[in-house]
């Protein structure tokens, strides 16, 4: 046996499986090599280690904790059973919901035939088009417009009416007021 | 222990002290026959019996002595729940280590969602899969007395440094002392598995630990 086969097989000879293990030649090997002797040494002295290393204790209200989870746990089993929510009735439930589901979808009713129902004709007129009005007259509004605003082709009514809804408008006409004192 | 929902003593058929110290001289599966009788107690003598025996097993696998409670603590609520489905067939100490390796197993999932958690405990596990097993022994530093004095903790953490799929066999195999098929069948894998698990845990420890022992 050498290092590496040691190594890959310790498991067998550190759990001793009488059956299947050649212990004498793990030992031997032992013997005669000091690298693998301080491998099977760090082993047994970490897992005694280990073992003495004291884990922690369960609280002093572990019991009574635990009693309160499991106190709570078979309430709310026994309010779901009260309610009837039980998985007898719980499938049930979704049995119904399936089927309603199904008896609501589309291809499921197109298998009853549809009562034909005659409906008047569809008739439709052209509507009514409406003319553009020519230029109205320059009005106040756009007099208190600033004076930028005031070149040719601006204030056609189109433009004028943009600017009266406009929120620069707005602004312009509520300065002009404030201006004034007529608030 | 869940006294208060035995009906036996409420009426004074079974002193309390008596039905402890019977509970106590029966073994584990004639105690979850008693439970599954309507003996109460019964729990509270399963309960005293494993407690600290799975709280250091859960803690030495998740290394978080709040959260191996409560995990211990869930572990007994869905034994109590579960009971009945146990197969009495098999051993008791088997099925109540697995639900809680599971409960164990869950809790190290969900904290290795962040994704470079994920990534390091891959790269680890799979370094831990693939390295050759060898061993040099290195220095050891006889005047580190801070290390010896905190020689036990040091081993301590010398389990936890192990990868998940190692620390788990080599906590049931040498520190509760589970036999290879018990392992198996609590970490659900085969024999082979938990051989070959056991080797690398076996020889990864005896890296982290080598300088620290003399």
């Amino acid at each position: 046996m050498n290092c590496q086969e040691f190594l890959e097989r310790y498991s067998e000879f550190r759990d001793f499986d009488e059956a299947d293990t050649d212990l004498d030649s793990f030992k031997t090997h032992l013997d005669s090599c000091p690298a693998c002797h301080r491998y099977h040494e760090v082993v047994e002295r970490g897992v005694e280690l280990a073992r003495s290393f004291t884990g922690p204790s369960p609280r002093e209200d572990f019991e009574d904790r635990l009693r309160h989870r499991i106190y709570h746990a078979d309430l709310v089993a026994q309010t779901r059973r009260r309610d009837g929510s039980s998985p007898l009735i719980a499938v049930a439930l979704a049995a119904a919901a399936v089927l309603a589901g199904v008896g609501a979808w589309g291809p499921i009713s197109t298998i009853t035939s549809a009562p034909t129902v005659d409906l008047p004709g569809i008739s439709a007129s052209a509507p009514q088009v409406r003319t553009i009005p020519g230029p109205l007259p320059v009005r106040e509004s756009a007099e208190r417009s600033p004076a930028f605003l005031n070149h040719s082709n601006l204030w056609s009514e189109s433009n004028t009416l943009l600017y009266e809804h406009s929120n620069l408008y707005h602004r312009y006409r509520d300065g002009t007021l404030i201006r004034t004192g007529l608030h | 222990m869940f006294a208060e929902k035995k009906t036996h003593d409420a009426f004074g058929v079974i002193p309390a002290g008596d039905t402890r110290k019977e509970l106590a001289s029966l073994g584990d599966s004639e105690v979850v026959q008693k439970f599954l009788d309507g003996e109460e107690r019964a729990f509270g003598e399963l309960v005293r019996r494993y407690d600290s025996r799975l709280l250091n097993f859960v803690y030495r696998t998740v290394g978080d002595r709040e959260r191996a409670q409560d995990l211990v603590q869930e572990t007994f609520v869905r034994v109590y729940r579960h009971l009945h489905r146990f197969d009495q067939s098999k051993k008791f100490s088997t099925w109540i280590y697995t639900i809680a390796g599971n409960l164990a197993k869950n809790e190290l999932r969900n904290r290795s969602r962040n994704p470079l958690v994920l990534f390091q405990a891959i790269k680890k596990n799979w370094d831990a899969d693939h390295r050759p097993l060898e061993w040099e022994d290195e220095a050891y530093k006889p005047d580190d007395l801070f290390r010896k004095r905190h020689l036990k903790e040091k081993v301590d953490e010398a389990v936890q440094q192990l990868p998940e799929h190692h620390r788990i066999v080599f906590v049931l195999r040498e520190l509760e002392g589970r036999t290879y098929e018990e392992i198996a069948e609590i970490t659900e894998t085969n024999l082979g598995t938990v051989k070959s698990r056991l080797n690398r845990a076996r020889n990864n420890f005896a890296r982290i630990i080598a300088p620290m022992v003399d």
